[in-house]
Formats: structure tokens, C-alpha cells, sequence
């Protein structure tokens, strides 16, 4: 079969179920068919398995089925939307935006580390300021020609004797709150001792007793020898 | 494009402009509309029943994620009938369908509702089917849907070259070699001779 017939071939299916409108080639087929006993056979063929399809019937589904197809997706849409892919709607929602927001994207990034560089060199510069300005109190001549490293390097310093005033600073604060800690203990101890004075203030019952043993003890000094050793042998053997 | 056409292209754009706006309900019309026309389409791919019921479903369950993505550069239909044959492919290849496998060939599955038949018409009628189905499984996934798409969906070249992406003469290649297989399957299962 030539090129023109293997093309016209193409048409047979639509020819047969008519579905062709164009004249033209629906003359050039019926010609073909009655000068090539190969297309004819081809057409022969193809009517046959058109016939075949036609009489075969395709195997229904079940009696209201049609019915049930939508609470059913109703159904799985609702389950799956209660089992938490309100994700899927997110993305729905923002979906729109993408357009927008993918070549943002670069945009913001570029200006989110320009700031964070912008930020981190602004630091260095007021600390630069600040050491120039201290120094300069100081009656230190600055070199107002450094160069950007030693700028740097300079900022480093300084951030290096910030960290060790900062340091230093930590550290007497520290001191001051151990000393203070103790002086609250002391104070805690001095108030302990004014309450037990207080206390002892307040009890006229031993301090009675005390001036009672003081005059005791001076009428026995004023005894002689052989009266102080008498009591002292009474009080033993008494047992006191 | 004919003015029924144009008539159903706006009634679907109206409809998924509303369901875009939030009513449910207009989801709930474009099922009823387009579910035995896609459940048809899927059922003729995968043959099975039940493998085409639970595909319908996730065709719809997709188009419902997925609405805001139609732009209404193309008809309604050509985009669910597209999303329905992607999801069609997809399956088919994952499942490597085997032939004569189908449970659906049953006799009780089709065509016993038809009582006043006798039983050799209703074998004659099962027989025919069943040997329909398997030489449509035979085809290649490209030739099924291009005949599917045009002996049953009745679908012009253009509306089928917009779902497949592929050119009319392609489709018209490809319907041709689709009838010449069913051809040449029923020759060789006997059904007619040579």
C-alpha cells in the first residue's frame, strides 16, 4: 500500500462510524476501497470489529450506583479534612500567592543578611566611636589616617577590654554581693547577740542570782582560813 | 465550537467561580454533572469496577484541591478529563494489570438484570463483553485512551489532542492501530476468521 492509501487508512475508523464531514475524503475513501483490494480488506476488517464492539455490551455497575458516588466524596473529602490536612487548604490558600512570593524570595534574603551585616558593622563603628572619643578624653592622640584593618583591629581591642571591663565589672559586683552577703550574716549575728542582751535584760531572775553569789562569795573571802575550809568540808560532805 | 459548547463552558465557569468563593454546593454540581462521563472513562481504562469507583472518586477528591489551578484557558471538561486520565495512567502503571484477573468478568457482575433473556444469550452477551474488555486491556496506555476518549466519549481530535498534548494526526494513528489490535485479539480468540 502506498504512502497517499497508508494515510487515507486513517480515516477507515471515522468512515465507518461516520464521523467524517469533509467530501473530499470521503470520495477518496469509497475510491479506494473499490481500487485496492488491500485498504478494501483493511475497511472489511474494521467493519467487522466495529460490529463486534457495537453488539458487546459493557458491564453495567450496580443499580444506584450513580447515587452513591457523592456522599461518598463528600464523605472522604470531610474525613480526611477532620484527620488534620487543613495543610492542603493552607497551600490552596497561598497557592495564588507563589507568584508573588518565589521571586520575593532572593529579594528578602539578600536583604535579611544586608542587615544583619549592616547591623554587625554598625556595632563595630560605635565601638570604634566610643573608644575614640574615650581616648581622646584621655589625652590620647588618635591616628585619624588608619587604615579599614587597623579600624578592625582596633574594634577588636576594643571589644576585647570591653569584654575584660565587663569582666572586671561581673567580678566586683560579685565581691560586693559576697561582702554584702556576710555583712547581712554579721548583722544577722549582732541582732542575735542585742536579743539575747535584750533577753537577758528582760530576765531580772538571773542577774538577782548573780549579785547574790558576788556577796556570797565576798562574805566568804572576809572569813578566816579555818571557817572558809569548815564550809568547804560541809558543802562536801552535803554533797552540793 | 458550537453554541452549546460555549453555553457549558460558561455554566462550569460560573459554577467553579462559586465554588472558588466557597459554596460547597457547587462541588456537589460539578460531581452529579461530570461523574458518569468520568466514572465511564475511568471504567473503560482499568476495565474493573471497583478499581474505577474508587479512581472516580480520587479524580473529584483531586479536582477539589485543586480548582484554583484551573485558569479557564481550556474547556471544563477537557481539564477533569485530562486529570482523569493522568490519574488513569498513573494507576495502570503502578498496577500492571493482568489480564483475566478481573472478577468483574463474572456473569453475575452485568446483564442478569436482563430476565427475559435466555441463557445462551446471556453467555453470548457475557463472552462478548469479556473478550471486548480483554482486548481493550491489550491496547498500550496511549492507543486506550485515544480510543476510549473517541469511540465512547465521541470527542473531536482537537478536544482529545488538548487532553493528550499530542498531535491530530498522531491521534488518528493511534485510534487506527488501536482498532487494528482489537482486530487482531479477537481473530485470534476465533470471534471471526481471517
Amino acid at each position: 500500500m502506498d504512502k497517499n492509501s497508508s494515510k487515507l487508512s486513517y480515516h477507515i475508523p471515522d468512515y465507518i462510524n461516520g464521523n467524517i464531514n469533509d467530501k473530499e475524503i470521503i470520495s477518496a475513501i469509497e475510491n479506494e476501497i473499490n481500487i485496492n483490494p488491500e485498504f478494501k480488506k483493511i475497511y472489511e476488517n474494521f467493519r467487522n470489529t466495529f460490529n463486534f464492539i457495537h453488539s458487546a455490551n459493557v458491564s453495567e455497575p450496580p443499580d444506584h450506583y450513580f447515587n452513591t458516588i457523592l456522599p461518598r466524596i463528600n464523605s472522604r473529602i470531610h474525613t480526611r479534612s477532620n484527620l488534620g490536612f487543613s495543610l492542603i487548604s493552607f497551600l490552596r490558600n497561598i497557592r495564588s500567592h507563589w507568584k508573588y512570593l518565589i521571586p520575593a524570595l532572593p529579594v528578602i534574603l539578600i536583604l535579611l543578611i544586608y542587615r544583619i551585616s549592616f547591623y554587625k558593622i554598625t556595632n563595630i563603628a560605635d565601638s570604634s566611636e566610643n573608644f575614640s572619643n574615650k581616648n581622646t578624653e584621655n589625652g590620647v592622640i588618635m591616628n585619624k589616617d588608619m587604615n579599614d584593618n587597623s579600624h578592625v583591629n582596633e574594634s577588636e581591642d576594643i571589644v576585647q577590654r570591653d569584654n575584660d571591663q565587663l569582666n572586671s565589672e561581673i567580678n566586683t559586683f560579685n565581691t560586693l554581693k559576697s561582702k554584702k552577703v556576710k555583712n547581712n550574716e554579721q548583722n544577722k549575728f549582732y541582732n542575735i547577740e542585742e536579743n539575747i542582751i535584750e533577753n537577758s535584760e528582760e530576765t531580772d531572775f538571773f542577774s538577782k542570782d548573780e549579785e547574790e553569789l558576788n556577796n556570797l562569795e565576798n562574805e566568804f573571802l572576809d572569813l578566816n582560813e579555818e571557817s572558809q575550809i569548815e564550809i568547804l568540808n560541809n558543802l562536801k560532805n552535803e554533797k552540793l | 465550537m458550537n453554541r452549546n459548547n460555549i453555553d457549558i463552558n460558561s455554566e462550569d465557569t460560573v459554577i467553579i467561580e462559586s465554588f472558588r468563593r466557597g459554596n460547597e454546593k457547587a462541588f456537589n454540581y460539578i460531581v452529579l454533572k461530570y461523574q458518569k462521563k468520568i466514572y465511564w472513562f475511568i471504567r473503560k481504562m482499568v476495565i474493573d469496577h471497583d478499581e474505577a469507583d474508587d479512581l472516580t472518586q480520587e479524580v473529584f477528591i483531586k479536582l477539589y484541591d485543586s480548582i484554583d489551578s484551573f485558569r479557564g484557558d481550556s474547556k471544563f471538561f477537557t481539564y477533569i478529563y485530562k486529570m482523569a486520565m493522568n490519574h488513569s495512567l498513573n494507576h495502570l502503571k503502578k498496577r500492571h494489570i493482568i489480564l483475566n484477573k478481573k472478577g468483574d468478568f463474572s456473569k453475575e457482575a452485568y446483564n442478569l438484570k436482563s430476565d427475559e433473556k435466555n441463557s445462551d444469550e446471556i453467555y453470548d452477551s457475557y463472552n462478548k463483553t469479556k473478550n471486548l474488555e480483554e482486548a481493550i486491556l491489550t491496547l498500550p496506555d496511549q492507543q486506550r485512551a485515544v480510543f476510549n476518549l473517541r469511540y465512547y466519549e465521541n470527542l473531536t481530535y482537537e478536544e482529545i489532542s488538548n487532553i493528550l498534548n499530542k498531535s491530530i494526526g498522531g491521534l488518528k494513528a493511534n485510534y487506527f492501530h488501536a482498532i487494528k489490535k482489537i482486530e487482531e485479539h479477537l481473530k485470534k480468540k476465533r470471534i471471526f476468521n481471517e
